[in-house]
Order: structure tokens, then C-alpha cells, then sequence
């Protein structure tokens, strides 16, 4: 316990913790999980909400009706609280977090892609391939799913830096990784309590949130104008 | 000849792409006068509708880069943004293709012809709150002049019930009742000069004999200019007292439309008149001519049509062409004319209509 | 002329490949929640009572103004919709919509959409679309694209088979337009449906457009069931022609003799409103007023509020078929409806 609370310098970049621990060794450690879990929570999200727009926009009827009014429950909490109290059912650990943001999320996947469906159904090289004989799975196979596949990835991209957000919020209240796990919003918990001494505890990792959820906006706004112009006013109609 | 309505000359109108730059409009030149109906005739591509969007100076995002648009004295070319806003109000007035995209779709036709006439309303500066139609700022007493005018307008137009029909929505009109709404609109600033791009080319056939027909008594009673840009050769010969074929941007032939649709000189009009179905029968092939109209990028140095023209030699490829006059009226881009008299006219057959059955309209 | 007459007599005799028979189509019950709030619990008669048959290597051609029905009666033919009464008969088997045909029952019938840029996926290369449209439903693989097949269909348009790499966008509205044909040709149909085939091409395309149709029936013996407004373009190519008006087909027979000597007022005042490119004829006339709204059709003749030789009996009784040689004609007046037809 030699090295508590050293100010950022040669040896230490980024100085050390209330443990004594390298904060830079920490946040770089840190990343891998702070990043990985966002794709994975991002991930998950995308394919259940995928999965749920293409059955309510391919299926109508009913079975859209119902699954589009759990869309909307979804999307009429705010999030962040729903997840909140999900994980605090659950009981505070990084798997449960992960539930809890992935369940609340995929709701906007959803919603893109059966509107999607909805007029790529009405296009007429959908019809085309009906016409021939095809069936369902090839027309959504080869038809739907690639021409839906952009503004979904552009949507991916613009929701992981939320999910990052999301995972350090619920973290640094204590619902997610528990330390001494090096996660970015734990890592901003227990390093508040010494904010008057050592500033560098709370700044670093804040810093790396808002750089990473900064970065991942932009890549996603690239990606919009990139993959297709013509589809990325469906996005902004979110 | 210096009174005429709109003097088009040399028009140069260029698009500055990535692959280079675009010669749509390539030195073309015509004339409309008061009361006469002008055909622009060409294909997709060649320049029509850049002409005509050119004369409004909305070429955006083309650029003019030479000749004089004198319009009533105005070159229009050079012309202010305030003079061109004033005469684009008030004395030009243009129709498009789609009725239904004139039209905004949220207000009521009755309220869109009415805002029309207030806008070209001469001597009021209206106040902007009066301008949002805030509804106690509203300049009531204007409004229902203008509604009024609205209601003359359209039962000008034909349009049966206006009164009812003035608070009725775009989507609630057909095809050719939302054309008639445009022309209401168009007509509200008492223009003398009507631009209408494929004014017909969105309706069917029954109401768009009835347009023509209108635009053929706005010339002959309220003596207005009309520049009818068409591709469809029987509505420029039913409507048109001349006609200018273009082809590449540039002018391949212009005339009175009696004798250029009747007696063509240029090898392109020629093509034209073949290859329409109307004058195939049945069975036997129709005349074509293969190739597509060529690569609209960089100038042409020789004549546009040389690639598809059978009569073409190698002088027409590789010079200038410059236009002759037939007489004062016919012109004609071509160094092979006169031509044999080969076809065209000879293939002629008044097929289709049941009976002759003339009308006495036709002047 | 007399050898295309005898030709499409000989083809009547036949079982026709695919025949409507009085088939009604009514929307209303496809209405979502949304859409019948908007108009009410009115059901639209599109289609009412319309028989047609159409055989292999004979051209019908489909004419009318636009939401008479022509396109869904399209549909009607190609499966998208189910008519609500009346059959529809492929090979003289009942058949229904998509869903309920066999990909072979399908693949009978081939379809060339008005707008043949919407009809081709934008991520698809040519031959990627071709090779959809050639192989079975069952044995559909994506490395199975057989080049020599796409080539052939590609040349059988005349075009090149360098094109089958390229993307629809960087084709133009022609080449795209043959490409359509070649796909509906694909899978060896016996019918194949136009909708306005040449409406959107320029006129040298068109010329060339229809001419690769007529040689394409030459060659492969299919029949077509061609949709347009364009009442030149139908004289031209169609051996009989329906005229439709308000969903109902109110004058059938061959071309040459319907657009010769009109019978019904309404065929006749389509083809007075063409334009003739000749400035010296009269000028076209127009039909005034509004085709009947089909949520609320005239009682009658739905043709009477609009003709100008309608009587009392028009406004009160649905007239029946009459038969005049081998055209068909639903009108009271008929032949006699129309003056001056017989001074032609």
C-alpha cells in the first residue's frame, strides 16, 4: 500500500487509486469489458428486435397488433429506470445488467425493421420474387433481411455508445460489476468518494465513456450517409 | 420581329458534374409571341425541361453560361432577384407534369388558389401575421376577394360546384380536376407568358384532350404565350401553332408544326414521326432506330444525332452545323437537306379515329 | 389481317390458360383498423363480374382510364389478390392467390411491372435476379447461377451479356425494360402480364420495345396480357382488346374491328380523345366528367352519367352482353349508340 492516490506522472500516466493500483493499467483492463459487453448487450438487442419486427411486419394481423403494443409498453418507460429495476430484482451482478439492458432495448430494433418490412413488402421486387413461386423464408432471406440489414447497423452503431452509458450508469449505483472489477462506471463509483484528493480517479474514466460514446456517434452518422442515402431519413424518423 | 414575347437566344446551360460537365441546354434559340402556342419536342434527355426550367432562371443547380433570355424587354439572364421574382409572380407562370405534387396536399384547393391570387396581388404588402393567417390578424376582407377571384378562376376552369369545392382537398379531386386546380393557379396572376413541362403526361388520354383544349382558348382569348413541352408528338401537332425539335440540347428543327410535322426536313423529326405506332400497321415491325441518344457529357462539336442518322457522312461529325433558314419560320440544323423524300409523310395513315368528325375549334 | 383473324379463332377452341370467370373483387375487407376509419365501412367494387380468358401466343390487350380496375384485374390474374366471387382458372384447374398456388402453378404466368425499377431488388446484379427467376423454388443455391442460361435469356432480349453483372441502377429505362422480359421469359411462362410496358420509354425505345415483344411471341409462343392507356400502342400489338370501364369490361373483340367500328360510346370516346399527329385532323375530344366513384357506382350502366347517348332504360337497368360478329358489347344502344360509326 505504498502507491495510494499518486497524482498522474511518469510512471503512473493516469496516477494511481485509492489501492494503489495503475488507473491507466485499469481503464485499458477496463475496456475490454466496458466495450464487450456493449456489443454483446448491442447484439442481443439487435437480434431479438430483428426477430420480433420481421414476424410483425412479414405476420400482420394479430400477431402484429400484440407484439407492436409490447413495443410500445417498452418504449413508453424511459430505459434507464426500467432496466434499473430490473436489475434490481435480479440482484446486482454484470450478467444481470446485461439482461436488463438488453431486454429494454431491443423495442427500437423493432419498431425499424417492421416498418421496413412493411414497405419493402410493398415493393415490387418483393413481389417479383412471390410471383415466382418463392417462398417466405427465401423472399425474407435474400429480399427483406439485406435490404433492412443497413439502417439496422447504422442503429446499432448509434446505440452502442447509449449501452455503454447504460452498463457504467447502472454500474456505478452498484447493480452491475462489483469491484474490483475494472469497469469503466465502477471505476467512477468507487473512485468518487476521493474526488476532493484525487481527481484523476473520477476524470479518466469519464473521459474514456464520453470519448468512446462520442466515437461510436460518429462512426454511426458515417455509416448512415455511407450504406444508403436514400435510407437513412428512416433513422432520423426515430 | 423585336416585340416577340420571349426571345431565347444562344442558350447555354451547363451541369458541373463528377464524371464532367453536362451540356443540357447547347445553344438553342426560338421564340413565343403573344397568343401562340410553342411545342418544345424531344425525347428524355434532351434538354427540354432544362430549357424550360432555364427561362424561370430555376436552373439550379445548372448554370446559364451564355445567351439572352428576353423576356417583354428583360434580359432575363442578367435580371435582378427582386425583377425576377416580381416577373416570375407575376408574368410568367409554369405548370408541371404532376398535379398531384403542385399540390400541397394539406391545404384545400379553394385556400391554394386564393393564396395565389394574394400573392400576385399588385400594390398590397400584406403584414406577416395576416401572411400566416393567424386567424385575428388575418386581412379578412382580402381573403374573401381573393376567395371570390378563386371561385371565378375555377369555374373558369371548368370545375364543377367551385363554391362547394373550395374547402375540398387535393386527394378529393381526379387526375384532370387537380390539372385544372394547377391552371387556376397558374392563371391567378394573369401571366403572359405559360410554361407548361408534360402538362398532360400524367392524365389519361380523355382528360387530356380537355386541357389541351384549355390551353388552345387561353391562347385565343386571353392571348397568352404558352411554351408546351412535350415528348408526345400528337398532343405538340393538336395544340401547337409551332414547333422546335430538340435533340443533344441543341436545335434540330423549328417551324410552324403544319409543315414540320407534315413535311420534316431534319433527319431526327423524321425518326420520330417513323418510329410512332400510330403510323404502323399491325403485324409489320415498327421503325426504330437503334442507339440511344449519346453520352450527354462535354460539347458537341458536330451534330448530336450523327451517331443514329442514316444520312450522316463524316462532315456531319466532325464540324459545327449550322442552322439554315427554310424560310422566315423553318429552320433546320442539318448539312444533308434537303433530304430524298424517302418516307415519313408516305408512311402517313389516318388511322384510329372513328370518323372524321371536325370540330370547329381549330385555328 | 385475315390470317391473324383466323389465328386467334383457331386459339379460341382451345382451354384458354388462364380465364376469370365473373369475378367480383370488392376492398373492403383487406382494410386495416386505420384505413376503415378513414373511409367509412364502404366497400370499393374494383372489379365486378368480369369474365376473360387468355391463351397461349395471342396478345389481349387491357384498355381504360386509370382506377377502372385494369391493374387489379391484373392482379386477379397473377395471384396477388383473391377475387371475393367467381373463379379463376389456370389450365381449367381452380386455382387462388400466391399463397395458394404451386411455385409451377406460379411460374405459368410471368409479369413485367409498370415500374420496372422498383420491381428489381437495387442490391441484386442482373443475372443474380435472372438466376431467381430461372431456377425451381426447391433447388434455389447461390452458387448454381448457370451463366450459359443467363446469356441465352439476355440475347433473347438483344441485349448484351456483359450486362449481367451490372446493377439495375446503372441501366437505363430501356435495357432495364428488357431485362423485365427476359426474367418473366425465365421461368418459361405460357402467359406473361404487361403492365404499360412502354409508357414511361421515349419514342425510338418504344418502337424497339415493341417490336422484341412481337418477336419475342413469335419465338416462344406466349401469350400476353398487355395494360395500357395508350390506345396506339394496344391497336398495335393486341389481337382482342377489353375495354374496361368502372371495373366492369363493357366492350371485348378483336382490335382491328373494335378500334375500327367502335360499338360502345365509351370505346368511342376513348379513341376520339387521342391526339392524331397529324395538325391538319381535328383536334381530340375530350370526355367530360368523372369515372363513377366505386364506393357509390351509378345505378344502371356505369357508363351513363357520361354518355352521350344515354336514356332513362341506361340509368335504371344493368344492360347484358349483346353480341355483334365476335365482339361483345354491354350497352343498350349497341351498335347503333354511335353516330357516324358506319360512315368509316
Amino acid at each position: 500500500m505504498i502507491h495510494q492516490l499518486e497524482a498522474p506522472s511518469l510512471v503512473h500516466p493516469l496516477g494511481t487509486d485509492q489501492l494503489g493500483r495503475d488507473v491507466l493499467t485499469r481503464l485499458l483492463h477496463g475496456s475490454r469489458l466496458s466495450l464487450g459487453i456493449a456489443v454483446i448487450v448491442t447484439t442481443v438487442r439487435l437480434v431479438i428486435g430483428t426477430a420480433v419486427g420481421l414476424v410483425a411486419g412479414y405476420a400482420g394481423g394479430w400477431i402484429d397488433e400484440a407484439l407492436m403494443r409490447l413495443v410500445d409498453t417498452l418504449l413508453a418507460f424511459p430505459g434507464i429506470v426500467l432496466a434499473l429495476v430490473i436489475a434490481g430484482i435480479l440482484g446486482p451482478s454484470l450478467v444481470n445488467v446485461m439482461l436488463a439492458l438488453a431486454v429494454v432495448g431491443w423495442a427500437s430494433y423493432a419498431r425499424l425493421v417492421r416498418s421496413s418490412v412493411l414497405s419493402l413488402r410493398e415493393r415490387e421486387f418483393v413481389t417479383a420474387a412471390r410471383l415466382l413461386g418463392r417462398s417466405r423464408t427465401h423472399v425474407t432471406v435474400r429480399h427483406l433481411i439485406p435490404n433492412i440489414a443497413a439502417p439496422v447497423v447504422v442503429l446499432a452503431t448509434l446505440d452502442i455508445g447509449g449501452v455503454i452509458l447504460g452498463i457504467s450508469g447502472l454500474s456505478f449505483l452498484g447493480l452491475g460489476a462489483q469491484p474490483p472489477t475494472p469497469e469503466w462506471g465502477t471505476m467512477l463509483a468507487s473512485g468518487r468518494t476521493y474526488i476532493r484528493q484525487a481527481w484523476w480517479l473520477v476524470n479518466a474514466p469519464g473521459v474514456c465513456i464520453m470519448i468512446t460514446v462520442l466515437g461510436f456517434n460518429i462512426l454511426g452518422d458515417c455509416l448512415r450517409d455511407r450504406l444508403s442515402p436514400a435510407q437513412s431519413n428512416q433513422i432520423e424518423k426515430l | 420581329m423585336t416585340d416577340k414575347l420571349l426571345r431565347v437566344e444562344e442558350l447555354y446551360t451547363r451541369f458541373d458534374t463528377d464524371r464532367g460537365t453536362v451540356h443540357a441546354v447547347d445553344g438553342a434559340s426560338f421564340t413565343v409571341d403573344r397568343g401562340e402556342i410553342v411545342g418544345v419536342l424531344g425525347e428524355s434527355g434532351s434538354g427540354k425541361s432544362v430549357t424550360a426550367r432555364s427561362i424561370c432562371r430555376l436552373e439550379e443547380p445548372g448554370k446559364i453560361g451564355n445567351g439572352t433570355i428576353m423576356f417583354d424587354g428583360t434580359d432575363l439572364t442578367t435580371a435582378s432577384k427582386s425583377t425576377l421574382r416580381q416577373i416570375r409572380g407575376n408574368e410568367i407562370s409554369m405548370v408541371f407534369q404532376d398535379p398531384t405534387e403542385t399540390l400541397n396536399p394539406v391545404f384545400p384547393v379553394g385556400e391554394q388558389i386564393a393564396e395565389a391570387v394574394r400573392i400576385h396581388e399588385a400594390n398590397s404588402r400584406q403584414r406577416l401575421l395576416d401572411f400566416l393567417g393567424v386567424p385575428l390578424f388575418r386581412d379578412q376582407s382580402a381573403w374573401a376577394d381573393a376567395r371570390d377571384r378563386a371561385v371565378e378562376l375555377m369555374d373558369q376552369m371548368d370545375i364543377p360546384n367551385p363554391e362547394s369545392r373550395l374547402s375540398a382537398f387535393p386527394h378529393e379531386f381526379s387526375g384532370g380536376l387537380r390539372q385544372r386546380a394547377v391552371l387556376a393557379i397558374a392563371l391567378a396572376s394573369d401571366p403572359k407568358l405559360l410554361i407548361a413541362d408534360e402538362p398532360t403526361t400524367a392524365l389519361d388520354t380523355t382528360t387530356q384532350a380537355d386541357i389541351l383544349q384549355r390551353l388552345r382558348s387561353l391562347r385565343d382569348e386571353r392571348d397568352v404565350g404558352i411554351l408546351l413541352i412535350s415528348h408526345d408528338l400528337g398532343v405538340v401537332a393538336q395544340t401547337c401553332d409551332r414547333v422546335v425539335v430538340l435533340y443533344g440540347g441543341q436545335v434540330m428543327e423549328a417551324g410552324p408544326v403544319n409543315e414540320v410535322l407534315t413535311a420534316p426536313e431534319h433527319p431526327y423529326t423524321r425518326m420520330l414521326l417513323e418510329c410512332s405506332v400510330r403510323n404502323s400497321t399491325p403485324g409489320e415491325r415498327v421503325q426504330s432506330v437503334s442507339g440511344t441518344p449519346s453520352d450527354p457529357i462535354g460539347s458537341y462539336e458536330a451534330c448530336p444525332f450523327a451517331d443514329r442518322c442514316r444520312h450522316a457522312t463524316t462532315a456531319c461529325r466532325e464540324r459545327y452545323i449550322p442552322t439554315t433558314e427554310l424560310d422566315s419560320e423553318h429552320r433546320l440544323a442539318c448539312l444533308e437537306a434537303p433530304l430524298p423524300a424517302d418516307d415519313a409523310s408516305a408512311h402517313r395513315q389516318d388511322a384510329l379515329t372513328p370518323d372524321g368528325g371536325k370540330q370547329d375549334d381549330s385555328t | 389481317m385475315t390470317q391473324r383473324e383466323r389465328k386467334s379463332n383457331e386459339l379460341q377452341s382451345r382451354t384458354p390458360v388462364i380465364e376469370l370467370q365473373n369475378v367480383s373483387k370488392t376492398f373492403s375487407e383487406e382494410q386495416s383498423v386505420f384505413d376503415r376509419l378513414w373511409s367509412g365501412d364502404s366497400a370499393a367494387e374494383a372489379i365486378c363480374n368480369v369474365s376473360m380468358a387468355v391463351n397461349s401466343g395471342e396478345t389481349v390487350g387491357l384498355v381504360g382510364e386509370s382506377g377502372c380496375g385494369k391493374s387489379t384485374l391484373a392482379k386477379l390474374l397473377t395471384g396477388q389478390l383473391t377475387p371475393n366471387e367467381g373463379h379463376v382458372r389456370l389450365d381449367g384447374t381452380r386455382v387462388g392467390g400466391i399463397k395458394d398456388r404451386s411455385p409451377s402453378q406460379c411460374r405459368q404466368i410471368g409479369v413485367v411491372f409498370q415500374h420496372v425499377r422498383e420491381s428489381f431488388d437495387p442490391r441484386w446484379p442482373v443475372n443474380r435476379s435472372l438466376t431467381e427467376a430461372l431456377n425451381d423454388a426447391e433447388t434455389v443455391s447461390e452458387g448454381g447461377t448457370n451463366f450459359n442460361e443467363v446469356d441465352g435469356l439476355l440475347r433473347s432480349v438483344e441485349l448484351s451479356p456483359e450486362i449481367a453483372d451490372r446493377y439495375p441502377r446503372e441501366l437505363s429505362g430501356g435495357q432495364l425494360q428488357r431485362v423485365a422480359l427476359a426474367r418473366a421469359l425465365a421461368h418459361d411462362p405460357d402467359v406473361i402480364v404487361l403492365d404499360e410496358p412502354v409508357s414511361g420509354l421515349d419514342m425510338a425505345t418504344q418502337a424497339t420495345i415493341l417490336n422484341l415483344l412481337a418477336d419475342v411471341q413469335r419465338r416462344f409462343g406466349v401469350g400476353y396480357v398487355f395494360i395500357s392507356h395508350d390506345l396506339d400502342v394496344v391497336r398495335y400489338l393486341a389481337d382482342r382488346v377489353a375495354v374496361m370501364y368502372a371495373g366492369e369490361i363493357v366492350e371485348e373483340g378483336p382490335a382491328r374491328k373494335l378500334f375500327e367500328h367502335p360499338n360502345h360510346p365509351y370505346t368511342d370516346s376513348l379513341l376520339r380523345a387521342i391526339p392524331s399527329i397529324d395538325p391538319g385532323d381535328a383536334p381530340p375530344n375530350s370526355l367530360q366528367g368523372d369515372p363513377p366513384d366505386l364506393t357509390d357506382r351509378p345505378t344502371g350502366c356505369p357508363f351513363h352519367p357520361r354518355c352521350p347517348a344515354a336514356t332513362a332504360e341506361c340509368a335504371e337497368h344493368q344492360p347484358n352482353f349483346e353480341t355483334i360478329g365476335n365482339i361483345r358489347v354491354q350497352c343498350f344502344h349497341a351498335p347503333h349508340a354511335i353516330k357516324g360509326s358506319s360512315d368509316n
